[in-house]
Order: structure tokens, then sequence, then C-alpha cells
């Protein structure tokens, strides 16, 4: 004797024969449907349920419709299709990623190598030779020169003893 | 035997008037498909325009494995759900969600004779299917509203046809109270 089908065996058959389709098992089916009367129930539901979402009025497309799907597909079909800015995006966007982080790192370290320049360049030009300011751009300048001229305003005897106020 | 099969060759071989055949055929489903998977909503009909460009574009890949109707349907499902991904992070983020709500089923409810029972039918049919889980409401939609065989389902979504059946089962239980109304006209 084959076993009975448990009910969650029986919904998902029940789906189908409420559908009139050929199903699995109809004996069993049949037999378990006999003796469950919820499956009984929802055997009638599922048809009640299936027949009104048939009956769901079809609508047509707007009169615009056919004209500017056209007009999409002959886009899709020319030159604008072939360079489908959306499939292009999505091929290009790593080595577009690639790229943009080469420009940033490029840019980022002569920019700071230009600045750097730019500065010292500045100070050499623009401070006075005597100034203690001067100091800091004396290539043969050290901590003892420099302590000196924070102290007494004054550039060491290396530079010349100059008042620099 | 694919009733599709020669215009789907020639679509494929660049024929437009072979594609805009396949269009005339499908484009009723197709945009009837947007409107019951998105509960009517006005960007169906662009939807349907989407699924039709995406099928020109990628017909060639189109390798005859099912029917094109269920290649065709596969292509909507997923316009129809990356729109609704995209739809569901933009309210995340800018709005609160919609209320979804049935209409009322007793004052609303069409008669046999109403101007608008067709709209409100399908309003409240619609509105009733945006209630349930995407994957319960893709199911039923596919084989109550389309009229697509089990087995086509299946394919279409890549799941086994005993898991098509049971969702197509809890989908109508759910269903059930909504459309009451309906039911008793």
């Amino acid at each position: 004797m084959k076993p009975m089908l448990s009910c969650e065996d029986a919904h998902r058959l029940i789906a189908r024969l409420a559908d009139a389709d050929e199903v699995e098992q109809r004996q069993a089916l049949d037999a378990h449907l006999e003796s469950c009367a919820p499956c009984r129930a929802a055997l009638v539901e599922q048809r009640d349920v299936a027949a009104i979402l048939r009956s769901r009025p079809s609508q047509s497309p707007s009169p615009e419709f056919a004209s500017r799907l056209a007009w999409r597909l002959d886009e899709a079909s020319g030159w604008l299709g072939i360079v489908d800015a959306r499939v292009w995006t999505f091929r290009l966007a790593p080595i577009a990623a690639v790229l943009a982080l080469v420009a940033i790192l490029a840019s980022g370290s002569s920019t700071t190598q230009r600045s750097t320049q730019t500065l010292e360049e500045w100070a050499r030009s623009s401070l006075d030779p005597k100034s203690g300011a001067s100091m800091l751009w004396q290539p043969d300048a050290n901590a003892e020169s420099l302590l000196e001229v924070m102290a007494t305003g004054k550039t060491s005897s290396t530079g010349g003893a100059a008042d620099v106020r | 035997m694919d009733a599709d099969r020669g215009l789907v060759e020639a679509a494929a071989s660049g024929s437009r008037e072979a594609f805009d055949e396949l269009v005339r055929r499908y484009q009723v489903p197709i945009v009837n498909l947007a409107r019951a998977l998105t509960a009517g909503s006005a960007d169906a009909e662009d939807l349907a325009q989407e699924v039709f460009v995406r099928a020109w574009r990628s017909l060639r890949g189109f390798r005859g494995e099912s029917s094109f109707r269920t290649w065709l349907h596969r292509v909507a499902l997923n316009v129809i759900q990356t729109h609704q991904g995209r739809l569901a992070r933009f309210r995340r983020i800018f709005q609160p969600a919609p209320e979804t709500s049935v209409a009322d089923p007793v004052d609303r409810a069409p008669g046999a004779d109403d101007v608008e029972g067709d709209v409100i039918r399908r309003d409240t049919i619609d509105k009733a299917l945006a209630v349930l889980p995407a994957e319960l409401r893709v199911a039923v939609t596919l084989r109550d509203v389309q009229g697509m065989e089990y087995r086509e389902i299946a394919e279409a979504l890549g799941v086994p046809i005993g898991t098509v059946e049971s969702r197509i089962f809890r989908g109508r239980q759910r269903l059930r109270p909504m459309l009451e109304a309906l039911r008793r006209r």
C-alpha cells in the first residue's frame, strides 16, 4: 500500500489540480482530499483565486508605445547603439579607475615637489641674506647657529655679524 | 516547436522587420506583466520598452534552449527586478516607503456593467499582487495573469517545478482575502 500524502505534499499538487493540469500521484491526491477537509477547501480557494486572476482585463499599450519603441530600437541599431553607454561604462570602469588613480598620484607628487621648490626659491630671493630667517636656507647652517640667531637676533660669525633689526 | 523560431532566427541575423513582428506579438503581454508586477506603475511602458531594446541587443546570444517567450519573460523579469531594486534603494534614502493598500473591496468592487469596471478590477488585482513577497508575486503572475505553463515558469525563474507549484499555492492562498470582493461579483 502506498503511503498517504502529507498536507504539505498535497498543496503543490492542489495548485496544479486547480488549473486542471495533469497531476502526478493523482490517486494518492484524490485519497488525501477525500479524507482531508482543509485541503478540499484549499482546492476550492485555489480555483477561485486563479479564476479571478485570469479575469484581469488586459490593457493595450498607449498609442505612442510603438513609435517610441521604434525610435529606441533605431537608436540601438545604429552607431548610438554600438556606443551603448551603459555597456561601455561598465566595461571601461576599471580602466578609468586605474587611469584616474595614476593621474592623481602623478599630479600629487609633482605638486608637492613644485610647492617645495617654489617656497625655497621664494625664500632665497625675497629674504634679506643678512636676516636671521635667511639662515634657514644656508647650506652650512647648523643647530647652534640657528639657536644663536633665535636668541640674539643676529647672525653668527660665519655669515658675518650683522644686526638684523 | 517554438512558433517564433523563424522570426527569431531572422531577427538574430539583424532583420528589424522580423523583430518588429515579435514586438507586435508580445507587446501586450510584456506591458501587462510590467504593470502587474509594479502595481500599475506609470513606469510600466518604459520598462516594457527597455525589455524589447535589451532583447534586440542580446538576441544573438539566445541559443534556443527555451522558447522565445520564456526567454523574453526572463529578460523582462531582470529589467523589472533591477528597476524595483533601484526604486527601493531610492525610497530608503529619500522618502519613506509608500503604503501599499488594497482598495476598499466593498466600495470599489465593479459591477458587471460598470464602465470603469475593467480599470477597477485590474487595479484591485495589481494592488493585491503588490502586497505579496516578490517570489510569490512573480510565480502567480506568470501563471495566472500571463498564462504560462509550470515548466516555462520554472525555466524562466531557474528553479525546480516543485518550487513553482509551492509558490503558486502560497501566493493564491495569501491573495484570497484581498480578492474577496471580486469573487462575489
